[in-house]
């Protein structure tokens, strides 16, 4: 593996009696997009915001280039919640200001070269933009950063298929060799084809690690195949 | 980092607040120039609908003034509940800047917007004395005048009040700030949580008052004046005003620090 960028050490979530992360254990080398695939409620929200420091966990660490989560980890950590996280009020030429005064790596001529393929009028008040632009915005921003470690939860939950397609061409243009994207998601079908590993995880634990291509080669059938097997109601 | 956030702060508050300035000035205005123009006439007394108009302004521009701290602070707390608690955090806790800086700079820039709503509160008053034709330059003569008759210690006294009046104010948005990140750990009725640790920390606080009232009150018992003399009083009231500012610093720090324990290590977001 190339040099470890993400490690997760014996880590442990509980939300009172409910364990959300059971004591798991993993490393990121760098270089690779990795699915973090599992399905609702099976703890990859939790373990996104434990790397970004919006949880605390309750054993274990995580450690991003060898640092404990904080200020330190945030400059290179490149975030995408599950959910619209950018201020409403804010036009998309002061989204853009905001991320270049806050992020060091950010390229605000990548994002404008991005935004403007979309066709989006710099002027535009995020709050009106329609669902499906707004995700984009908050994805172009996100990945117009050149940040070591992206953290995606959920790039393409309750977009359109065209939208999705749109999503993971700027994931990959956003993508460079030395960085890692790890994206969490159920939807593996439209993912699978851009993932180099994946982990799956269920019910709080990583019940399988395996490059995609040691799944295809070995098991003799897709990452999406795969995951509708073990994961079978 | 620190410089940044202020910078965002104060535009995300601004855009709320200084339309609502405009409007009170824009009020203070048209009332002072009304009364300008009916002071001294019968207008009013031959004019019914005139006098509505003038009843109705009037009765605006005393809401308006009222309205202004009341408007200041729900805009603080949505602004508080949605930037730090609310969605907007994912993007806010991600950036690579401390807890401690963000809730700073919200008790910073709120303060200074209760501060600029006082002045617009005073601005508006002297607007419709104005109109009401006061005279400026005698008041300030007469101010001038009182000033030398003050005894020694009063510009210290008046500081002292002055300090006093903006600690207040951090102290109460840096309790409103620590209740709602206490409440918002709750899973439901977090605005009723955040309600019922405000009132606890307000019960706390009257508490520890009284118990430090009750130990200063031999040691400031010994400093009090033995002749009821204007300079021995001041540097009484000197001595008794630090005290409350120095409680009230304490009061800030300690909730400081518990409003950042909460919001670093148990952020519960949307």
């Amino acid at each position: 593996m190339n040099e470890i960028i993400f490690s997760c050490n014996d880590l442990t979530k509980k939300y009172g009696k409910e364990t959300a992360l059971d004591n798991i254990s993993f490393e990121l080398g760098r270089g690779s997009i990795v699915g973090l695939l599992g399905p609702n409620g099976s703890g990859k929200t939790t373990l996104m915001k434990i790397a970004n420091g919006l949880l605390q966990p309750t054993a274990g660490e995580i450690k991003i280039k060898g640092m404990p989560v904080g200020i330190g980890t945030k400059s290179i950590v490149s975030y995408l919640p599950d959910c619209m996280s950018l201020p409403e009020w804010m036009r998309i030429r002061e989204l853009v200001k905001f991320y270049g005064d806050f992020y060091a790596d950010f390229s605000a001529r990548k994002a404008e070269e991005m935004l403007k393929s979309l066709g989006l009028d710099n002027e535009t008040r995020f709050k009106t933009l329609s669902k499906g632009n707004k995700e984009k915005v908050q994805l172009i921003l996100t990945m117009s950063r050149n940040a070591e470690l992206y953290l995606l939860d959920e790039p393409m939950g309750g977009v359109d298929p065209a939208t999705r397609d749109y999503i993971l061409d700027t994931i990959i243009a956003g993508y460079s060799e030395n960085s890692t994207v790890v994206i969490s998601t159920h939807l593996i079908a439209d993912v699978e084809k851009i993932l180099d590993t994946v982990l799956f995880i269920d019910k709080g634990r990583i019940v399988r690690s395996d490059s995609v291509d040691s799944i295809r080669s070995n098991e003799g059938k897709s990452v999406d195949a795969l995951f509708r097997e073990v994961f079978r109601c | 980092m620190l410089g940044k956030l202020f910078k965002y702060e104060f535009k995300a508050l601004s855009r709320k607040l200084i339309p609502f300035y405009i409007l009170v000035l824009l009020l203070a205005l048209i009332h002072s120039v009304f009364t300008g123009f009916t002071q001294g006439s019968d207008l009013l007394k031959d004019y019914t609908m005139l006098a509505l108009a003038y009843g109705v302004m009037f009765s605006l521009f005393v809401i308006s003034l009222f309205a202004v701290s009341i408007f200041t602070f729900i805009v603080i707390i949505q602004r508080f509940s949605r930037n730090t608690l609310g969605k907007e955090g994912y993007l806010m806790h991600t950036l690579p800047v401390s807890a401690a800086s963000h809730i700073f700079v919200k008790i910073v820039t709120a303060t200074v917007f209760y501060i600029i709503d006082a002045a617009i509160c005073v601005i508006a008053v002297l607007m419709l004395s104005a109109g009401m034709g006061a005279n400026f330059g005698r008041m300030l003569e007469v101010a001038a005048e009182g000033i030398k008759e003050l005894p020694p210690g009063t510009f210290i006294f008046v500081t002292n009040v002055a300090v006093m009046m903006i600690l207040a104010t951090s102290y109460s948005i840096t309790s409103i700030c620590t209740a709602m990140s206490i409440g918002y750990t709750s899973n439901s009725h977090k605005i009723a949580s955040s309600i019922g640790v405000y009132l606890l920390i307000y019960v706390i606080h009257n508490m520890l008052s009284q118990a430090l009232l009750q130990i200063m009150m031999p040691a400031l018992a010994k400093h009090a004046p033995a002749d009821i003399g204007a300079t021995a009083y001041m540097k009484f009231m000197n001595l008794w005003f630090m005290g409350i500012n120095v409680f009230l610093i304490a009061m800030i720090a300690v909730l400081f620090a518990v409003c950042c324990y909460f919001v670093k290590n148990k952020l519960n977001l949307e």
